[in-house]
C-alpha cells in the first residue's frame, strides 16, 4: 500500500506521537474504519447487470479531414432545439451546443444530447425488405416500388382509390408533409393523416373554433414574463424538457406554477401548487375555477365585453359546479380548487399549458374549449406572459398539421368543400375536372344501403367529405364495409412515418394488419408494425432517412420556421421521404401533375426549395406565404442576433424580425413581414406582428354581434370590428385603389385566402388591418355536440354513480365515415372486473412508438424494461411486489406483461404505462421477427394494446387517458 | 488560476438525463458504465429533488489517496486525470469515492473488472490531446480546444454548470438572489425552519 | 487454572484491542503519480488557455 501516514494532528493542531496498540503505520482496519464506503452510484449498478450487452462500437471518429460544421434541429420534439453538427469526411464525428440557438440556448435533454447515433445507425432499417414465406428478404428500390405500385393500382381497380391508406408523419419536414398531402389528393383519395389526429386534434378543433386559429398563442420564451402558469395534463419535465429551462426562468421571474394531474409528475415536484385529479375530469375542474372567479368578480369584464361572445352561457354551466359537485367528481378537495382560481386570477398574465392529459378524451374539445373559455375570461389572451400554450408533439407535428396531412382538410385548414380544391387545383396547377375525376364518387350511385348493415343516410362525397382518421384505421379495415361511407374497406396501408402502437385495441390491430392485403412501412426504423402480424406476404419495409439525413424546413410548437442543413448523406439504402414520392407517384403515374412546378433531379431527388415556394403561394389562411426559403436560411446563419425573450432581432441582417417569422406570416416574402411572436395581440400593428381575434364565424348569431366592439389592433384604420376581407370589401372601403394592376387581375371576386397575388393582403395591412377580420372569441361553439362545454364521464369509467348525470354521447351511424360508438359502451359496467383506471403518458427518454429512441443504446440503456406504475395500496390490495412481472389486462380483455414499479407518484386506483415499448405481444418477444440487425435494442409491450375503445366527438381523437384495468401478478 | 468544479442547481435539474446522454455521446461510453448519473431523492412524492452527479474532482480526491498504483494526477486547475495504462482494476478507489464516480466496465459474465474509468472533465488523459490514443482510451478531449465539459454545456435547463468554480458561483448567487422572493432553495426549510 | 486465565487474559486483550479509538485527525498524502506526463497539464497552466475556458463559460452556461 502506497499511503503512507505523514502525521498526526491533535485537535489543538500540534502533531503528537502516533498512538495505537498495533504498531505505527496505518493499518486496513483503521483505514476502512475512516472511509465511507461509495453510496449508490455507478460501478455496483453496471455490475449487477441482469443483461449481457455487447460493447457499442464506438464510430472511429475519421482521422484526419476538414471538420465541416453543419446546421439542424432535433427531430424529437416541437420545441425545436438547434443542433450543431462537426462533419469529418461525411461522417458525423461530433456534436455541440447551438448556444446561438433562442430556443434551447445549447441545451437538450437525452434525446436531443444522443442524435448523433442516428449517424451510426446500427438498428436502422438499411435495405428495402419483402416479407416472403414469413422471411425478410432483401429486395431492390425498384422491385420494391414496382410490385407495391402493381398492388396499389390492382387494389385502386377492384375498390377504388379509397380502399388505399396514406398514413403520413409529422416527422416529415414542411415540404415533405405538403408533398404527401398532395399526393393523397391527386391519388384521389382523403384517407390520409398523421400523428396529430392522436395527439392534439381536439386541441386545434376546440381553440380554432374559438378565436380562429388552433395554434399554440405564445412561445416558450415568452413564458419568461408569466406571473401564473398553469399545466393541465403536461408533463413539461419529461416531454418537452428544454421548455422547462423556460418555465423555470418564469417561475424564478416570479411565476406561481400549478400542476393538475392524475400524477406527481417531475413537472408538479417544480410546482408551487398540485391538484391530483380523477382522469377524465377536466371540465369539472375548470367550471370550478371559473365558479370562483364568477363568484368574486375578478374576470376581466372590459375585455369580456370587447373581445369575448357567448359568456353567459358559460356562466349558466359554471353555476352547476359548486365545489362539493366539483370535488365529488374530480376528486380534488374545494380549497385546492379555490386557491388556483385565486392565483391566476391576481397573477395576471397567466398562462394555461395543455398536452395529451387534456386532449386524449371522448370530450376532448371540450376540455380544449373550456381552457380557452378560462383564459378568455381572465383576458389572458393576446398578452405577452398570457395566452394558450399549446405544447405540440413531434418536432414537425405543427408544420404537419399546418399543411394539412388530415382527413377532413386540404393544407391550411381550407377544408374539403368545392373551393378548396378549386384553389389548390389553381395552386398546383392541375385541371379541377381532372382533380375531381380521380376520386371515387361513383361508388354513391352503385353502393346499396342493405337490411341488416344499411347506414340510412345518404353516402358522402368521398371528395368533400372527411376521410378515416388514424385513431379508426383498423375500423375501416374490419368493419362491415356496408356501414363504411366508402365503397370498400382498406385493402392497403401505407404506414409512413406512424407506428401502429400509438393507437389502442391491439388484438383488433393485429387481425387489421393480418387482413389487410399490403402492408408497406416507409420509416428508418422497422417499428411496430413489421412484427406484430402474422403474415407470410404482403408486407414492403422501405428505408426512409432522417431529417439528418436531408433538408427543409420546420415548424415549431410557437409557429416558428427553422431550417434545417443536410449533416450527412443518407445510411445505407436510405432514402429521403421526397425521394419516395417522386418514385410512388411515378409508378402510380401522376408525378408530372404532382411535380409540375417542382424540379426533380437525376437521383429523382425533388427540389425542396422549389416544394416551399409552391406553399408560399397557396397558404394564405394562415400566413405560410412570408416564409421564402432565403429568409429562412438567413435567419439560420444569424440566430444569435434573437432576443431570448421577444425573439426579436436586435440589429444584424435580420433586424426587426420575430425568430422563425412566426406564421401568421402576411403576404408575399417581398412585403417582409415581420411573423407574429404573439397571436391576437392587439398591443402591437398588424404590420408588427399584432393581431386581433379572428372573423370566422359570421358577423352575428343569434341577434347578437360577433365582431369585437371597441378592441383593435395599434393602427388598425377600422377601430372596431370589422369581418374578413374580400375584393369587394376593398371596393367598398375604397382601397381597392390601393393594389398594382397585377394584383387587381388576381384579386377580382376573391378574398384573403384565395388572392394569389397576396394583395388583399398587403392592402388591408397597410390600412393597420387584420386580413381575416376583428371578432369577438366565442365561449360556446354551435356546430359542434355540446355548444357549452359539459363534463361526460369517460366511456369505460369507474364511477358508475355519475353515469346518469353526466352520460356520454348517443351511437353515431357514421363519423368520419365509421359508426361510432358511445353510449351502447358506456352502458356496462365493468368496474367489479376491472377496478383500477389505467392512464398513459410518456417519458423523457422515448419518443412516440420509439423504435427511433429504443435503438439507440444512449437512450435504451436508461430504460430498458416496460413497467407500470401502480400504488403501494393496489399492489398490496392484489398480492405484487415491487419488481414483479404482472399481466395487466385492458376492460376488453387485452393483456399486457409488464413490470410493477410500486410508486406513490400515481394516485390509489390509478395505473400509468408509458406508451413508447414494442416489440413484444402478450408476454413474447417477438425479436426474431424483425429483420436481420434492425430490432431495437429495448423491446416491450405496447401499453395502448390494453386500451380500448372511445373516440372524440369532433375529431375521433382516441381516449387513452382513462379507462379501466385489473392487474395480476404473473 | 481557476479551480474547475461542477454544481448542479437541485431547483433546475429536472431528471432529463441529457447529461448523462450528452457524456455517452462524446466519449463513446460503453452500455453499462455511467459517468455521470442523476440521482433523484423522494421519488415521485412532493419535495422530489433531483441532482446529477458524476466525479466531483475533488481538491484532495480520496481515489488518488488510496490508489495503489499511484495513477491519478491532477491539473493545476483541479482536474482529477488517472492513466488507465497503470490502473490494475482493483477497485479501492471505488471504495474511497464518496461519490461512486469510478466505474468498470464488465469484461464478463462475472463482474471481472476492467479498466477503471471515470469523468474526465472531458480533459482526456496522459495521451497527445486530442489523439485517436486518446479518444480510444478516455473519451474526447474538449478542454484542450478551449470547450467546456459538454454535459453542462449540454444541459436542458441549464441546471448543471461546469467551469471555473468561482463564475459557478457567480451564475449560481445571482440565481439564489432572484429565486429570495420565494425561499424554496433546496435547503432552505431546514436551514431557517421557514413553513413550506 | 492458571493456563485458562492466561488464555482469557491473551483473548480479552486481543478482543480490547479493538476497542482502540484515535481522535487525533491523521493526514495522508498521496503517492507522487507514477504514470505518463498529460500534455494538457502544460495547456492548463497557461493563462490565455484559462482565458479561452472562461469566455467559453460566459458564452454558453450564463442564464442569456
Amino acid at each position: 500500500m502506497k499511503l503512507t501516514k505523514k502525521r498526526d494532528l491533535s485537535p489543538d493542531g500540534t502533531t503528537v506521537p502516533l498512538k495505537g496498540i498495533l504498531g505505527s503505520a496505518i493499518d486496513r482496519r483503521t483505514f476502512l474504519r475512516r472511509t465511507s464506503l461509495a453510496v449508490g452510484g455507478g460501478a455496483v449498478a453496471g455490475a449487477l447487470q441482469p443483461v449481457m450487452m455487447r460493447r457499442a462500437e464506438a464510430a472511429a471518429g475519421a482521422a484526419g479531414g476538414e471538420t465541416e460544421i453543419r446546421k439542424s434541429v432535433c427531430t424529437h420534439c416541437s420545441v425545436g432545439c438547434g443542433v450543431v453538427a462537426e462533419v469529418q469526411n461525411g461522417v458525423w464525428t461530433g456534436q455541440e451546443p447551438d448556444f446561438d440557438s433562442p430556443f434551447n440556448l445549447g441545451g437538450h435533454c437525452a434525446k436531443g444530447a444522443s442524435v448523433r447515433e442516428h449517424g451510426h445507425g446500427e438498428r436502422r432499417l438499411k435495405h428495402p425488405m419483402k416479407l416472403s414465406g414469413g422471411k425478410w428478404k432483401q429486395v431492390s428500390w425498384d422491385e420494391a416500388i414496382n410490385e407495391i405500385g402493381d398492388k396499389v393500382l390492382d387494389i385502386r381497380k377492384r375498390s377504388g382509390p379509397d380502399s388505399v391508406y396514406w398514413l403520413g408523419s409529422a416527422k416529415f419536414n414542411n415540404e415533405q408533409a405538403y408533398l404527401f398531402r398532395k399526393f393523397a389528393g391527386l391519388w384521389g383519395t382523403n384517407n390520409v393523416d398523421h400523428q396529430a389526429r392522436i395527439c392534439h386534434s381536439t386541441t386545434v378543433a376546440g381553440v380554432a373554433n374559438t378565436w380562429g386559429y388552433g395554434a399554440m398563442t405564445n412561445s416558450y420564451n415568452d413564458m419568461h414574463n408569466s406571473k401564473a402558469m398553469f399545466f393541465i395534463g403536461s408533463n413539461a419535465a419529461e416531454a418537452h424538457p428544454v421548455a422547462m429551462q423556460h418555465i423555470l426562468k418564469g417561475k424564478e421571474n416570479g411565476a406561481k406554477m400549478i400542476v393538475v394531474d392524475p400524477r406527481f409528475t417531475r413537472t408538479a415536484a417544480h410546482a408551487d401548487q398540485f391538484m391530483r385529479i380523477r382522469p377524465g375530469t377536466d371540465v369539472p375542474l375548470i367550471w370550478g375555477m371559473l365558479y370562483h372567479i364568477f363568484e368574486n368578480g375578478w374576470e376581466d369584464k372590459e375585455y369580456i365585453r370587447q373581445r369575448v361572445f357567448g359568456l353567459d352561457e358559460i356562466r349558466k354551466e359554471v353555476a352547476k359546479w359548486t365545489p362539493d359537485e366539483v370535488e365529488r367528481v374530480s376528486g380534488v378537495p374545494g380549497d385546492q380548487v379555490k386557491l388556483a382560481a385565486q392565483t391566476m386570477a391576481e397573477n395576471r398574465p397567466g398562462t394555461i399549458v395543455w398536452c395529451m392529459g387534456g386532449t386524449q378524451h371522448t370530450i376532448g374539445n371540450n376540455n380544449t374549449r373550456a381552457y380557452c373559455v378560462l383564459q378568455l375570461a381572465l383576458g389572458n389572451v393576446g398578452v405577452s406572459g398570457g395566452g394558450a400554450n399549446i405544447f405540440r408533439g413531434h418536432d414537425n407535428v405543427q408544420g404537419a398539421t399546418d399543411l394539412g396531412i388530415l382527413s377532413h382538410t386540404l393544407p391550411g385548414y381550407y377544408g374539403l368543400a368545392e373551393g378548396s380544391w378549386a384553389h389548390w387545383a389553381r395552386v398546383w396547377g392541375v385541371d379541377f375536372d381532372w382533380l375531381k375525376g380521380r376520386f371515387d364518387t361513383g361508388y354513391m350511385d352503385t353502393k346499396t344501403g342493405d337490411e341488416d348493415g344499411a347506414m340510412g343516410i345518404p353516402f358522402a362525397n368521398p371528395m368533400n367529405s372527411a376521410g378515416i382518421p388514424v385513431s379508426r384505421w383498423i375500423d375501416g379495415v374490419l368493419e362491415d364495409s356496408r356501414n363504411i361511407d366508402q365503397r370498400d374497406n382498406l385493402k392497403a396501408m401505407f404506414f409512413w412515418g406512424h407506428a401502429p402502437n400509438s393507437q389502442t385495441r391491439g388484438p383488433e390491430m393485429k387481425k387489421a394488419l393480418e387482413t389487410l392485403e399490403l402492408v408497406v412501412v416507409v420509416d428508418p426504423y422497422p417499428t411496430h408494425t413489421a412484427v406484430m402480424p402474422d403474415r407470410q406476404e404482403g408486407m414492403y419495409l422501405l428505408p426512409a432517412a432522417t431529417q439528418f439525413e436531408t433538408y427543409g424546413s420546420v415548424t415549431a410548437s410557437n409557429r416558428s420556421f427553422q431550417w434545417r442543413d443536410k449533416l450527412i448523406e443518407p445510411l445505407f439504402e436510405a432514402l429521403p421521404d421526397h425521394t419516395i414520392m417522386y418514385k410512388m407517384a411515378k409508378k402510380l403515374g401522376f408525378a408530372d401533375e404532382l411535380f409540375k412546378n417542382i424540379q426533380v433531379n437525376s437521383a429523382d431527388e425533388p427540389l425542396i426549395e422549389d416544394i416551399l415556394r409552391e406553399i408560399n403561394r397557396g397558404m394564405w389562411t394562415i400566413g405560410y406565404t412570408g416564409q421564402s426559403p432565403e429568409r429562412l436560411k438567413l435567419q439560420l446563419l444569424n440566430k444569435h442576433t434573437f432576443n431570448t425573450t421577444t425573439l426579436l432581432a436586435e440589429g444584424g441582417p435580420c433586424d426587426g424580425e420575430y425568430y422563425g417569422l412566426p406564421w401568421p406570416c402576411w403576404g408575399t416574402p417581398e412585403m417582409k413581414h415581420p411573423g407574429t411572436p404573439i397571436l391576437y395581440d392587439t398591443s402591437k400593428s398588424v404590420a408588427d406582428g399584432g393581431l386581433n381575434f379572428r372573423a370566422r364565424f359570421g358577423v352575428e348569431f343569434e341577434g347578437k354581434n360577433l365582431l369585437a366592439e371597441d378592441s383593435y389592433s395599434v393602427g388598425a384604420e377600422i377601430q372596431d370590428g370589422y369581418p374578413e376581407f374580400s375584393a369587394d370589401m376593398l371596393k367598398q372601403l375604397g382601397w381597392w385603389k390601393d393594389l398594382t394592376a397585377e394584383e387587381k387581375a388576381a384579386a377580382e371576386g376573391k378574398n384573403w385566402k384565395t388572392d394569389l397575388s397576396g394583395g388583399i393582403q398587403r392592402v388591408a395591412i397597410a390600412h393597420g388591418c387584420a386580413p381575416f377580420g376583428n371578432a369577438k372569441a366565442r365561449a360556446i361553439v354551435w356546430t359542434f355536440p355540446d355548444r357549452v362545454p359539459i363534463h361526460r364521464e369517460p366511456l369505460y369509467t369507474s364511477r358508475r354513480d355519475l353515469v346518469e348525470k353526466y352520460p356520454t354521447y348517443e351511437d353515431r351511424k357514421s363519423h368520419y365515415r365509421l359508426p361510432t360508438r358511445y353510449a351502447s359502451i358506456q352502458a356496462q359496467d365493468k368496474t367489479s372486473e376491472y377496478p383500477l383506471i389505467l392512464t398513459s403518458g410518456r417519458l423523457v427518454e422515448y419518443e412516440g412508438g420509439g423504435d427511433e429512441t429504443r435503438s439507440n443504446p444512449w437512450l435504451a440503456e436508461l430504460q430498458q424494461e416496460m413497467f407500470a406504475e401502480i400504488h403501494p395500496g393496489d399492489a398490496n390490495d392484489t398480492g405484487i411486489r415491487d419488481g414483479d412481472w404482472i399481466w395487466l389486462e385492458g376492460a376488453e380483455g387485452a393483456k399486457v406483461k409488464v413490470r410493477a414499479q410500486i410508486t406513490e407518484r400515481v394516485g390509489r386506483g390509478v395505473v400509468f404505462m408509458p406508451f413508447h415499448f414494442a416489440g413484444w405481444y402478450e408476454g413474447k418477444d417477438l425479436l426474431d421477427k424483425y429483420p436481420e440487425g434492425a430490432a431495437p435494442y429495448v423491446r416491450g409491450e405496447a401499453a395502448n394494446q390494453a386500451f380500448t375503445y372511445g373516440y372524440d366527438s369532433v375529431t375521433q381523437m382516441q381516449e387513452t387517458k382513462c379507462t379501466l384495468c385489473k392487474i395480476s401478478a404473473a | 488560476m481557476a479551480r474547475m468544479k461542477f454544481l448542479c442547481d437541485a431547483e433546475r435539474c429536472i431528471e432529463c438525463n441529457g447529461c448523462v446522454t450528452a457524456c455517452k455521446n462524446e466519449h463513446e461510453v460503453p452500455w453499462g458504465v455511467n459517468r455521470r448519473r442523476v440521482v433523484t431523492l423522494d421519488d415521485g412524492v412532493p419535495g422530489e429533488k433531483s441532482i446529477s452527479v458524476a466525479c466531483m474532482h475533488c481538491s484532495d480526491a480520496p481515489c488518488a489517496a488510496v490508489c495503489p498504483v499511484d495513477c491519478f494526477y491532477t491539473t493545476d486547475d483541479g482536474i482529477v486525470l488517472h492513466d488507465k495504462d497503470l490502473c490494475i482494476g482493483c477497485g479501492y478507489c471505488f471504495y474511497a469515492c464518496p461519490f461512486g464516480a469510478p466505474q468498470y466496465p464488465q469484461k464478463e459474465a462475472f463482474g471481472v473488472r476492467g479498466k477503471m474509468d471515470k469523468c474526465t472533465f472531458c480533459a482526456g488523459g496522459p495521451e497527445e490531446d486530442g489523439s485517436q490514443a486518446e479518444f480510444e482510451k478516455y473519451g474526447r478531449n474538449r478542454i484542450s480546444e478551449g470547450k467546456l465539459p459538454l454535459c453542462a454545456e449540454m444541459c436542458s435547463t441549464k441546471a448543471l454548470l461546469g467551469g471555473d468554480g468561482d463564475m459557478v458561483a457567480d451564475i449560481y448567487r445571482e440565481r439564489v438572489l432572484k429565486r429570495s422572493s420565494r425561499p424554496q432553495t433546496w435547503g432552505w426549510g431546514v436551514a431557517y425552519k421557514a413553513d413550506s | 487454572m492458571r493456563k485458562v486465565t492466561v488464555t482469557l487474559l491473551i483473548m480479552a486483550s486481543f478482543a480490547m484491542g479493538g476497542c482502540y479509538e484515535d481522535t487525533d485527525i491523521t493526514l495522508h498524502d498521496p503517492g507522487v503519480y507514477r504514470g505518463t506526463t498529460d500534455p494538457l497539464l502544460a495547456k492548463q497552466a497557461n493563462p490565455e488557455q484559462q482565458a479561452k475556458l472562461a469566455a467559453r463559460f460566459l458564452e454558453g452556461q450564463s442564464d442569456r
